[in-house]
């Protein structure tokens, strides 16, 4: 940080801010399976970028959260954007991380690539709304985090998602069936 | 094959993802996580951005970002309190159809899935009409209940909120748009902020 250091005082005003919203993006990062390494950067950046506005220790205890949020937001897109550029993203191709809790149990590997194509498969024939809400539970979204997504009133998302998971039980049931 | 056993199979299904210049545009990405884009526009993105594992992934991370920023009170807020002070006004005129809970099992919040709520009645299939009785199986520590009344579109009929275990129809709500309805289904809101809810009982056989 340009060799100069912070007084304690204005450190812990700085730790305060940030803490505020660690807890909630290491939360919500942890349940869709993102790296531990990749929210820490992210918020290291976050530090960074306050403490480069030279804000004393009083500003940043004011900082409002719509200002941190976009301190916050300008980070994440400059990470992903550098991430993009070197493409050597752990986000990216095929080391695309898995939610911690959806590790795959070893199976037989023509096994899970036909139930993987068969997945696919049963996606395809879903209507666009419901298998939008689908893919976004199956990916660990509550179901107030896709109203909020897709600007649904959280009963339509209900809907939607009881009605598509039926659809692609019944997809894959049918895929099955059509292949014995 | 349970919701987790989906999620295995789904987790394996992942394409790779296309080149990186076929990818939406980070600022894209903000506009989703921030509700910027208009509904049509939203939808197609979604669509799009599920396609690809690495977007994905990336909308996740903004995702967590945009889970911190501060909250804003959205329209459809506003309507659903109007409907839930409307139920409330018809809940305090009906208190003598309220059951006794000490007679029926109580459920706890921590069983199961989320298909907690027992519905009693009315029956599968059975429409709603103004004066059915709706009545379902306590759940601990709820501190409301809300019926939910589904179209066959997703959209929401309406939504009625009670205290108790019981709730009749009222005839407030105006038959054509009940006739439209799908179904319904109860959300039970806990004191520590959680929610439960019923499966969805089908009132007709259309589909959205």
């Amino acid at each position: 940080m340009n060799g100069e250091e912070l007084d304690p005082a204005t450190s812990q005003a700085l730790e305060r801010v940030v803490d505020r919203f660690e807890k909630v993006v290491r939360r919500v990062g942890r349940s869709r399976g993102l790296d531990t390494a990749d929210l820490d950067q992210l918020l290291q950046d976050v530090r960074v970028r306050l403490w480069k506005s030279g804000a004393s220790r009083e500003k940043l205890d004011g900082l409002g959260s719509s200002y941190l949020y976009r301190v916050a937001m300008s980070a994440a897109i400059d990470l992903l954007r550098q991430r993009r550029a070197r493409r050597e993203d752990a986000l990216d191709d095929a080391e695309v991380a898995s939610p911690a809790a959806l590790s795959v149990a070893p199976v037989d590997v023509a096994e899970r690539e036909e139930l993987a194509r068969r997945m696919r498969d049963a996606l395809a024939t879903l209507a666009r709304n419901r298998r939008i809400v689908v893919q976004l539970h199956l990916e660990g979204y509550e179901r107030t985090e896709i109203a909020t997504l897709t600007s649904w009133s959280e009963a339509k998302v209900r809907n939607l998602l009881y009605r598509g998971l039926d659809d692609l039980r019944a997809a894959l049931s049918a895929n099955k069936e059509g292949q014995a | 094959m349970n919701d987790e056993e989906l999620r295995h199979i789904y987790v394996a299904s992942r394409r790779a993802p296309p080149p990186p210049g076929e990818r939406p545009a980070l600022e894209e990405l903000q506009q989703l996580v921030e509700g910027a884009l208009p509904g049509s526009e939203r939808e197609a993105m979604l669509d799009r951005v599920l396609a690809d594992p690495a977007s994905t992934r990336e909308l996740a991370m903004m995702h967590a970002v945009a889970s911190a920023r501060p909250r804003q009170r959205s329209w459809t807020s506003s309507r659903w309190l109007g409907l839930a002070a409307a139920a409330a006004v018809v809940l305090a005129v009906t208190p003598f159809l309220r059951n006794s809970r000490d007679a029926e099992p109580v459920f706890r919040a921590s069983e199961g899935g989320t298909s907690l709520i027992r519905i009693i009645a009315p029956a599968e299939g059975q429409p709603l009409v103004a004066g059915a009785q709706l009545s379902w199986h306590p759940v601990a520590d709820a501190d409301r209940y809300v019926v939910e009344v589904v179209a066959s579109n997703g959209d929401a009929l309406a939504s009625l909120t009670t205290p108790d275990t019981t709730l009749v129809f009222p005839d407030s709500i105006p038959a054509a748009r009940v006739r439209d309805a799908a179904g319904w289904m109860l959300v039970a809101h806990l004191r520590d902020g959680g929610q439960r809810q019923s499966a969805m009982r089908i009132t007709n056989t259309r589909t959205p």
